[in-house]
């Protein structure tokens, strides 16, 4: 008697009960996973178009950013600093890379200033001078020609 | 499922008796569930608020068709939709257009949302309407839920006035012209029409002003009237219960002697003890009232529940009570209702997919396209205006929903059977005809 229950318990047929809880619950998930996959996927943006089709962008003239001045300048949608130095022109990504606000240029100090919590950057490299960002600005390609400053997108 | 769980005798030893340890709602072993539940419960304490509203009862007889459930579940789906196309949607003339089309076109499942919200829309006006018929032949507004039509009457309106004011938002030639036409019919409106006209567009003209007007009014104003609304709608009706078809309501009798101000002999109208003095109540609606009027409702849930399984008629109540004339709200109707939804989801679903909504030409104040025509529940409105006067066919709906909203002062009949009621019906009959006729004529026209 002992032993045949313990072997019955292995083989027990299932019961309706189970069986239609197992459904019940399927069905339960499933719909939410039905209704939650179309509102999750229009609460992602979509990509964006973008303007960032690549060629040049141009930035100003020599004249616009004479030597030791620098300017934001936009390519596409993103902010360049465009510097006018010695060691030749020079363009940055212009997105502090502390906490996201825009550099501008700071002509009395001669460098590039965050507003935000004035990290200063090289104006020659990029690099970080003093402040709390962790890392220098990404350089952006930039050619002159002629008078021109052109950005190179890409 | 364990042993202790049920309260039925003779223990878990078959299966049908497992079907009351089921319907237990709290879980009795020890398991997290069991704590969680505990934790919230003996904070909140909302275990008696949910059986109140859950654990009612609703006569046998009653014939809802979830009309109405159909229509509280295609606004939640407008509620849930709406607030998505809102993330990405620019209520400006400029920007409208384009942000429908990149809704459409450009966002993830952007046309899926958007067409089910149309498609809700639309069927959110057949549900109701069909309520409002359903309650209208079944003599259900009459006494005591002229309260609950009459707000009723205010869900309509509201609903209405969402569809008149979602159809602008995509700033195309159909939506802008429609809107033209329609605020123009308000202008005609004797006395107040021009200011109404203003009201309306925010202006002399449909602008920019009368998009943000139209925009504010659809996503703030409305769905916060209708929540209002409804939550006082669904009170009422949880108060009064669903109306036994076919029996008139007994109303509190004062007999000879009881003075004003003292206790009446029946109580309340719908979960009233019904005493056999009762004049007018037939034997069946007294008998109804006596099952309703039987302690707190959770003992005569469980009083069916149990009855069939235990085989026995445990309290005294379930022995009263006349071949079972109630069905519990919860589970019973619950879960028809549900399944009722689940099947307008999947109509939404498979209506958005086949016939998508669409988008036309950008607005042009300076062209009018060839076949402007509003949308199908304002055809009949436009199709009579063609025929009569401007002041009656402006008028003459007013006039006629006033008559529905205040219907149950107008009609003072109280019988609620069709037979006795011959001019209440033929009424009813011959508007939904000549509304029928006058949309099916628009919509050919």
């Amino acid at each position: 008697m002992q032993p045949a229950a313990t072997a019955d318990q292995g083989k027990r047929p299932v019961g309706r009960r189970r069986v239609l809880q197992a459904i019940l619950g399927f069905s339960i998930v499933s719909t939410a996973a039905i209704v939650l996959t179309p509102i999750l996927g229009f609460l992602a943006p979509p990509k964006s178009s973008g303007s960032e089709a690549g060629g040049k962008v141009l930035a100003g003239t020599l004249d616009s950013i004479p030597l030791g001045q620098g300017e934001v300048v936009a390519m596409g949608s993103t902010p360049v600093m465009v510097v006018n130095t010695d060691q030749g022109v020079k363009a940055y990504e212009a997105i502090c890379t502390h906490l996201g606000c825009i550099v501008a240029w700071d002509e009395g100090a001669g460098n590039i200033v965050c507003p935000c919590h004035d990290g200063r950057f090289n104006p020659g490299s990029g690099a970080v001078v003093s402040g709390p960002p962790p890392t220098a600005l990404p350089p952006v390609e930039v050619s002159v020609e002629g008078n021109e400053i052109y950005l190179v997108a890409g | 499922m364990t042993a202790g769980t049920s309260p039925a005798p003779g223990g878990p030893s078959t299966g049908t008796v497992d079907v009351t340890s089921a319907d237990a709602p709290v879980p009795a072993n020890t398991g997290t569930g069991h704590r969680v539940f505990n934790w919230f419960e003996t904070r909140l304490g909302a275990r008696q608020l949910f059986d109140a509203l859950m654990h009612v009862h609703i006569p046998i007889s009653a014939r809802t068709f979830f009309f109405g459930g159909i229509t509280m579940f295609l606004f939640i789906v407008q509620v849930v939709t709406g607030s998505l196309l809102a993330l990405y949607y620019k209520p400006t003339p400029e920007a409208a257009y384009e942000s429908v089309v990149f809704i459409t076109s450009e966002v993830t499942f952007g046309w899926l949302i958007r067409s089910i919200h149309h498609w809700a829309a639309n069927l959110m006006i057949v549900f109701l309407i069909l309520h409002v018929v359903r309650i209208f032949f079944q003599a259900s507004y009459k006494y005591p839920r002229e309260i609950t039509w009459l707000v009723g009457g205010g869900l309509l309106g509201v609903t209405i006035f969402f569809g008149f004011t979602g159809y602008l938002l995509p700033w195309d030639q159909r939506a802008y012209w429609a809107t033209v036409v329609g605020t123009e019919i308000a202008g005609f409106v004797p006395i107040i029409g021009d200011f109404l006209l203003q009201l309306l567009r925010g202006g002399t003209e449909i602008s920019g002003a009368t998009l943000s007007r139209f925009y504010g009014i659809h996503v703030l104003f409305l769905p916060l009237a209708l929540g209002v609304l409804l939550v006082v709608h669904l009170t009422l009706v949880h108060q009064q219960g669903l109306a036994n078809r076919g029996h008139k309501e007994p109303r509190p009798y004062w007999p000879d002697g009881v003075k004003e101000g003292e206790e009446p002999v029946v109580a309340t109208a719908a979960g009233a003890a019904v005493t056999a003095a009762m004049p007018g109540g037939g034997v069946s609606t007294a008998e109804w009232n006596v099952t309703m009027a039987e302690g707190p409702a959770g003992e005569v849930a469980s009083a069916v529940l149990e009855a069939p399984v235990a085989g026995e008629p445990s309290a005294a109540e379930a022995a009263q009570e006349p071949k079972r004339r109630t069905l519990p709200f919860f589970p019973d109707y619950i879960l028809d209702e549900v399944i009722a939804w689940y099947f307008i989801l999947g109509v939404l679903v498979v209506m958005a997919s086949i016939f998508p909504a669409g988008i036309e030409e950008p607005a042009n104040p300076l062209e009018t396209p060839e076949h402007i025509k509003p949308e199908w529940y304002f055809l009949a409105v436009y199709e009579l205006l063609k025929w009569v006067p401007k002041v009656v066919g402006v008028i003459g709906p007013m006039v006629a929903l006033a008559i529905l909203v205040f219907l149950p002062f107008i009609d003072r009949n109280p019988e609620v059977k069709a037979r006795r009621r011959r001019f209440a019906i033929a009424l009813g009959v011959g508007s939904i005809a000549l509304f029928i006729l006058l949309t099916i004529r628009g919509y050919y026209s």
